[in-house]
């Protein structure tokens, strides 16, 4: 936009014009949708963006002015009876917990699922355009996406915002015709299909115990425990992991809900296990 | 983070900057750090600009170049709170009408709140040329909405909607702490939180801005019961907004940002009822 | 949809406003019964020179609004060869309408907003004054509205005398002495000012009139500028 607000460009193609002001549609139009992103007036925006805007993880923003809602502990993995996905809902401004109530794990369709890690906003936004643009495929192919050309969607989408401090770490995961599928997709543009992730920084405690009890064949009763535990454990040793946790199992027809529980509360569930098992 | 090869006509930058200047670095939650003025330029380990420090090597030492203001910042802190808690039949949202701008302030009667519909207010801190901004925009789209479509947008709407106005400056952000209340299709209560780039949720009640720190715990507390034994009871309109009068008296009296007046608008399926009360005003 | 799109002004060379070079200082707005009155002195400082003595810092626009500006001379000109456009246009459309202080004061507000979002500030702080309305706007576009208003040193050494001196029921007499005073202790205090000063009012049936410059008497005998402090030679300054 390289003219004022409100000039009015005043071309009178007609006798009948002179004398009337034309609004200027375009600007109105560009105020609300440009389509495109503002991008600031600077030599070098990708590096001042990823620099000032960043939605970076622990306190690595603390320099910043503006500081963004992020912070989490994501995981997923493959098993015989589907997929299984953990997560917790804490997200946090620097030291500042803004909420222990966020849906990290959004349902793009009713077959697909993505998880939120890293900057909350890039995630839900950019999930959500995926949601729009899984729906566009249908309509033209007249046929569901696989979970690889979704993610694929996605983690293109990615490469265009290269270098510019987006920040997302999510995992896309579905059952289409090829089966159970789970793919991790970051801001780097990285995608990767493997039967097990854990995203966030409290992933490394969440590997530990799910590196340790998982087995293909597990049963869903199992599986739905083993995700629950390695949210819990994250949970209590990274500090900005917390809140509630929220699973769900992913099987042939469809995503389901399976529970919301406290950690708080499992932490005393678990604790009575273990004097239990002591005893 | 990775670092891309800089360009090579440019000089070494310090790898942290910001377009701020240091005296007016705040966190979210407002607290101010103390200017600091540099007369070295080079030896600032301080956020620097994104171009050439100017008179770098001038013998003046680049006094002659406004001193205090050497670089721009296209944001600055206006301080303030907001805070809007919902109910099962209302929603209650309150901003304080302090507007500040560094250790000064510039108006004791600015209001926080803008209502976009008749069922929904929108409540914003930070900056205020950001926040007008945001105002206008919603505006616009609220009223090319309302003549597309022959009614008003209903709240759920009108927070997708902020969300993705926000996500649209995610490379130049609205420096707005903002809160949506209103009062949904079912005639419930809804208040939604934001971060500055747009991520949203719904909530029970929500704070922010400089006064954020001290009122949500408070509310943690009397309206979500949070570590509380004795037995939780419901809350009527007019105790939320008492609870609301304390919560910004309290926030008011750490946090010199917030003061003077507060404004509290109760939204109800009817509409939009206003008060205001004082507040302390030092 | 996921495409990016650079600004023009990215890729090639560019002049961004990083610091005012030639400044004015305060600029001070009040309203009293019958109308609002502005005033301002008439220096422009080339950092620490006093350099151009008489310059018009308030300005009218129009037949019923007053601006002020504070910053950078050279935007304020800027800004009123674009305002003075805008009542050019005004008066070819003849129809009898001329924008008042209120839309003058919202135009600048998206003027000074869209020229921060692009980096390259109007470095000024506005003073904007009609009959019933007096207003400021800042260089990233901030804006309010008071029953007095001033920019640079005048927020922190007059504001405090306004605060305290001022009722809605002044007279012109009245609000013309205390602005006076206000400019005077500005001169005391602020290195950037000087003693010559311009007077500006905006009323309903008068329209903007502003005065020719003229000295204001200081007093330099008060004990804290004709004392030594402490030993030393002088008042203490260098």
């Amino acid at each position: 936009m390289t003219s004022f607000v409100g000039e009015t460009s005043f071309n009178p193609n007609s006798l009948l014009e002179i004398g009337s002001r034309k609004p200027n549609f375009q600007l109105a139009n560009d105020l609300v949708d440009d389509g495109n992103f503002l991008i600031p007036n600077v030599q070098d925006p990708a590096f001042f963006c990823r620099t000032n805007f960043a939605s970076a993880s622990g306190d690595k923003d603390k320099e910043q002015l503006v500081k963004f809602a992020k912070g989490t502990t994501t995981l997923a993995f493959k098993f015989n009876e589907g997929i299984i996905v953990s997560v917790d809902s804490r997200s946090t401004m620097g030291a500042y917990i803004a909420s222990q109530t966020v849906k990290k794990i959004i349902e793009i369709n009713p077959f697909l699922l993505g998880t939120m890690a890293g900057g909350a906003a890039d995630c839900s936004y950019w999930e959500r355009n995926l949601g729009m643009q899984c729906r566009l495929y249908e309509l033209r192919n007249k046929k569901r996406i696989s979970v690889a050309a979704a993610s694929k969607l996605l983690a293109n989408t990615m490469n265009s915002y290269r270098g510019y401090g987006l920040s997302m770490g999510t995992m896309v995961t579905g059952w289409d015709e090829t089966g159970p599928q789970l793919y991790y997709v970051d801001n780097d543009a990285t995608r990767l299909h493997d039967n097990l992730f854990s995203v966030g920084s409290g992933s490394t405690y969440a590997y530990g115990v799910l590196d340790t009890f998982y087995r293909p064949d597990l049963t869903v009763d199992e599986a739905i425990d083993l995700g629950k535990r390695a949210i819990y454990h994250a949970t209590h040793r990274d500090a900005y992991s917390g809140g509630i946790n929220n699973l769900y199992h992913v099987q042939a027809d469809g995503w389901k809900k399976i529970h919301s529980i406290d950690v708080n509360e499992l932490h005393y569930e678990f604790r009575d296990e273990k004097n239990e098992m002591v005893a | 983070m990775t670092s891309l090869p800089l360009p090579p006509h440019s000089s070494p930058r310090p790898l942290l900057t910001s377009p701020l200047p240091r005296s007016a670095l705040t966190h979210a939650n407002g607290i101010q750090r103390l200017p600091i003025h540099h007369s070295e330029p080079h030896s600032m380990a301080v956020p620097a600009s994104f171009d050439q420090q100017p008179g770098a090597d001038s013998i003046d030492h680049g006094v002659t170049e406004a001193p205090y203001e050497r670089r721009f910042s296209p944001y600055d802190f206006n301080g303030g709170t907001t805070l809007a808690i919902s109910g099962p039949d209302f929603a209650v949202v309150a901003g304080d009408t302090r507007m500040s701008t560094g250790y000064e302030i510039l108006s004791r009667d600015v209001s926080k709140l803008h209502p976009l519909t008749d069922h929904c207010v929108l409540a914003s801190a930070g900056c205020k040329t950001d926040v007008d901004q945001l105002r206008s925009v919603l505006d616009i789209r609220s009223d090319m909405y309302r003549h597309n479509h022959q009614k008003d947008m209903k709240v759920t709407s009108v927070a997708q909607m902020l969300g993705n106005t926000l996500y649209g400056r995610r490379f130049f952000p609205y420096y707005s702490f903002n809160v949506l209340a209103g009062v949904d299709a079912e005639g419930k209560g809804a208040v939604y939180s934001y971060d500055a780039i747009g991520s949203f949720e719904r909530t029970h009640f929500s704070a922010s801005g400089s006064g954020q720190s001290f009122v949500v715990p408070l509310l943690d507390n009397v309206i979500v019961h949070k570590n509380r034994q004795d037995e939780k009871r419901e809350l009527g309109a007019e105790e939320v907004v008492e609870i609301v009068k304390d919560a910004f008296v309290t926030a008011g009296e750490r946090d010199i940002y917030t003061g003077d007046k507060l404004e509290i608008m109760v939204i109800t399926k009817d509409g939009i009822q206003k008060s205001t009360f004082p507040l302390k005003a030092d | 949809m996921a495409s990016l799109h650079l600004n023009a002004a990215t890729t090639a060379p560019s002049q961004h406003t990083k610091y005012p070079i030639v400044t004015g200082t305060s600029v001070l707005g009040l309203r009293y019964d019958g109308g609002v009155m502005v005033a301002a002195d008439t220096l422009c400082s080339y950092g620490s020179m006093a350099k151009y003595k008489d310059a018009r810092r308030i300005r009218t626009v129009g037949p019923a609004t007053l601006l002020g500006a504070s910053g950078e001379y050279s935007d304020f000109q800027s800004i009123m060869d674009m305002l003075e456009g805008m009542e050019q246009q005004n008066d070819n459309f003849d129809d009898g309408h001329s924008t008042d202080a209120q839309q003058t004061h919202s135009y600048l507000r998206a003027v000074m907003y869209q020229r921060r979002s692009k980096m390259n500030p109007l470095w000024n702080d506005l003073v904007v004054a009609g009959p019933n309305f007096l207003g400021l706007v800042d260089k990233i576009g901030t804006t309010y509205t008071d029953n007095f208003i001033a920019t640079g040193f005048g927020s922190y050494l007059a504001i405090p005398i306004l605060r305290k001196k001022w009722r809605p029921t002044m007279s012109e007499g009245e609000a013309r002495g205390l602005l006076e005073d206000c400019l005077k202790v500005l001169f005391y205090r602020d290195c950037r000012a000087l003693n010559r000063i311009q007077i500006a009012k905006v009323t309903e049936e008068g329209g903007a009139v502003v005065s020719e410059p003229y000295e204001i008497e200081t007093d330099w005998s008060a004990a804290s500028f004709a004392t030594t402090k402490g030993g030393l030679e002088g008042d203490g300054g260098w």
